[in-house]
């Protein structure tokens, strides 16, 4: 009788286990099979592709030869002025861009976590608006906004008596900037503003037992706390503002700017690829793009653990 | 249930496939052979409905793709490479290179089309007969004109310019008789354009002949065209910005800016912006370099290919055939296209048939002054294998720098720098 039942657990607990194992298998597997056809299969497509190049002989009349190009498209890109005056751009980019966006949306997002902020829910959504609205359509507006000659923005601020023009020099990359913090600053003040929902509000009570006022419980109680989520707000931003394509590719098609076809890296890969349909090419300065965002995000989640271990 | 899921999809997937490729075959039985047609040009349902109209054995369905430079030619690209070619496709002539190097478009001697060179001017027949072999039939050129405004040159008492000299001192007249008015607007979008000035003055941009690429963006006669369109822009005879944009379809209404370079396609264009100006302008050749030296250059038109790879490329040739030579396709397309035509016999029953069909082309003189500037254009000059590129990094480089003295020059020189790198870097052979 104990043996039957003995065996009777036994043999069940061994169906439980294979059907929670194939449960796993048969949940993740739709979406392990759509990154392996969109991600995985993409990427190494690319890197195949990046390692190959064309070989006209004479004039090419009689089309291109493929043939394997070992690193010739990586020291052509790495050698090539646009690719290496656009990346240092976008770093540039990246450099202005992020520090402001991460401090501006802890900011606001501890001004939203205060005691002293009546309507919470109305601010949130305020700030939320802008990253409805599709990039692209921001950015037509924006450039509609800094053309001058149709913008009511400049005309008001030559009615002021002063001249500024949004799209040359190093104003363009500023009003870049502001197009980006526009759009994604409601996102990342809310991905902040639910990090501090988690904060233990025994902490919070503890510091203003202890006599600390609204700011120095955000600085000092607060922040800390939230300083993993505003890691990871960090990191999506470097990877986005390496990816720089859509705001500028408005700017150069729709104004008079400095913004060339080759402005960013993205740019130059959509040149390459759909201009001159030179696939190799175009795969080569994505992978660079892609190894380099690696770097970034490596460097940022060892700068994250270092901190959050110490 | 999941297995279940799992063929509805399945099904799904397989009737989906057929339903895409159901559309270029199914031509098996007895009915008509449909061919499919990409194009942008203006004009071209109706060309293919006139062609459908009087043809039983081939059908012809086109699809509107974007224009070439705007994502068309990428998908033609694609679309070869993936081994879904359409049978007909529109190809400019500056991008016809890159169509051959790359192998997307196939020789049209098989088809007999070759034997109608005689009906091609020379010129023409040079810009698609690439490496000795005839790789698309020019459909429609643009010899350059000079539109004007026939009403305020008459009111101003002024002669339409026969040499650039004439052009430079008419502006000058100009600025001192109306200071808000300037002679043209310069284009400082329109890269195609300056290709075209500098074609006419006797230029070489790229030069196969030594059987190698040869890339200059800084002989003699580019220099003297960027001199002096930089000393008109420097003393303020004309404006500079993007053409048929805000400032210049206002300074075009507001008969603020005089005259217009282009092709007899332009013709279209001018109508479509400024409508109420019809029968206020007149066409003539373009002014040229010396007295009575007539020379011009094309700037624009198309022509029609069979890419590699088209499932139907016997009666695509008949299409094209067709389109390029009988007068039947001019008659179609008068209307919407004010186009001039390759053909010789075509060009002949096009003046007067467009200027019945288009009121606004109707009294311009265009006719005449296409003629006169077809029979006049340098043979010599080439496009490159990678023009897309070509024209976008010359736009780049000129968007700084045009208000200096020698920004234009140094804008040209840098292009012919980088252009020759990035040839050379893609595999061609380039030389100097």
């Amino acid at each position: 009788m104990t043996i039957v039942s003995q065996q009777r657990a036994a043999g069940t607990g061994a169906g439980a286990r294979r059907r929670r194992g194939s449960g796993p298998l048969l949940l993740l597997g739709p979406f392990f099979l759509l990154f392996a056809f969109t991600y995985l299969v993409p990427i190494l497509y690319g890197l195949g592709l990046s390692l190959f190049r064309e070989r006209y002989d004479g004039v090419g009349w009689e089309g291109p030869e493929r043939v394997f190009a070992g690193l010739h498209n990586y020291t052509r890109a790495l050698t090539d002025q646009d690719f290496l005056v656009g990346t240092g751009r976008v770093l540039l980019y990246g450099l202005i861009y992020v520090p402001l966006l991460i401090a501006l949306a802890a900011a606001l997002a501890l001004l939203l976590d205060t005691t002293l902020t009546a309507a919470r829910r109305l601010f949130h959504t305020v700030l939320f608006l802008p990253h409805i609205v599709p990039g692209l359509i921001a950015a037509i507006v924006w450039v509609y906004l800094y053309t001058p000659g149709l913008s009511p923005v400049i005309d008001a601020l030559e009615s002021l008596g002063a001249n500024v023009d949004f799209l040359t020099g190093t104003n363009l990359l500023f009003s870049l900037v502001n197009i980006a913090v526009w759009q994604s600053l409601g996102f990342n003040v809310v991905l902040i503003y639910v990090a501090l929902q988690a904060v233990p509000r025994s902490t919070v009570e503890a510091a203003r037992i202890d006599g600390a006022g609204e700011l120095r419980t955000a600085l000092s109680v607060k922040l800390p706390q939230v300083f993993p989520a505003m890691m990871v707000a960090t990191l999506f931003t470097i990877i986005g503002s390496l990816q720089l394509f859509t705001e500028p590719t408005i700017v150069q098609s729709s104004a008079e700017s400095e913004v060339t076809s080759t402005w960013t890296p993205n740019m130059l890969a959509f040149s390459a690829a759909f201009n001159s349909n030179d696939y190799h090419y175009a795969a080569t300065v994505s992978v660079l793009v892609a190894v380099l965002a690696g770097i970034l995000s490596f460097a940022v989640t060892t700068f994250a653990n270092r901190r959050s271990t110490r | 249930m999941f297995q279940r899921i799992l063929a509805a999809v399945a099904a799904a997937l397989l009737l989906a496939s057929c339903g895409i490729g159901g559309g270029a075959s199914g031509n098996d039985g007895d009915g008509p052979t449909v061919i499919t047609y990409w194009s942008w040009i203006s004009g071209s349902q109706e060309l293919v409905d006139r062609f459908n109209a009087t043809h039983d054995d081939v059908q012809v369905a086109f699809e509107r793709v974007p224009a070439g430079t705007a994502g068309g030619y990428s998908n033609m690209f694609n679309a070869v490479r993936a081994g879904r070619a359409p049978d007909v496709v529109t190809v400019e002539y500056p991008q016809l290179p890159g169509f051959v190097t790359q192998r997307v478009v196939q020789p049209l001697e098989p088809f007999g089309l070759d034997e109608l060179e005689p009906e091609f001017p020379d010129w023409a027949w040079q810009q698609t007969a690439l490496g000795g072999r005839l790789s698309a039939l020019p459909l429609n050129i643009g010899p350059t004109v000079l539109f004007y405004r026939a009403d305020l040159f008459e009111e101003y008492g002024y002669q339409p310019p026969t040499t650039w000299a004439e052009y430079r001192a008419t502006a000058e007249r100009l600025r001192a008789d109306h200071p808000d008015a300037t002679m043209t607007n310069f284009g400082s979008n329109d890269a195609a354009l300056f290709a075209a000035l500098a074609w006419q003055a006797g230029a070489e941009w790229y030069d196969t002949s030594s059987g190698h690429w040869q890339v200059s963006g800084v002989d003699e006669p580019t220099t003297r065209v960027a001199e002096y369109w930089e000393s008109l822009i420097a003393d303020d005879l004309v404006t500079v910005g993007p053409t048929f944009e805000e400032q210049h379809v206002t300074a075009l209404q507001e008969g603020t800016s005089l005259t217009l370079i282009g092709g007899p396609w332009t013709a279209a264009n001018i109508s479509r912006f400024v409508p109420e100006l019809a029968g206020a302008w007149g066409a003539v050749p373009l002014p040229a370099w010396e007295e009575g030296g007539a020379a011009s250059a094309n700037y624009g038109g198309s022509s029609l290919a069979i890419p590699e790879g088209a499932e139907h490329a016997e009666e695509a040739a008949e299409f094209i055939r067709w389109a390029a030579t009988s007068p039947e396709a001019v008659d179609a397309i008068a209307g919407v296209n004010t186009s001039y035509p390759a053909h010789l016999g075509q060009a002949e029953v096009w003046g007067p048939g467009i200027e019945a069909a288009n009121p606004f082309v109707a009294g311009m003189n265009l006719p005449d002054a296409a003629a006169e500037a077809a029979a006049t254009v340098d043979p010599d000059w080439e496009w490159g294998p990678d023009m897309t590129v070509g024209f976008a990094r010359l736009v780049d480089e000129t968007t700084t720098g045009l208000d200096r003295p020698g920004g234009l020059a140094d804008a040209l020189r840098r292009w012919q720098d980088a252009t020759r790198a990035q040839l050379r870097q893609r595999g061609f052979d380039v030389s100097g």
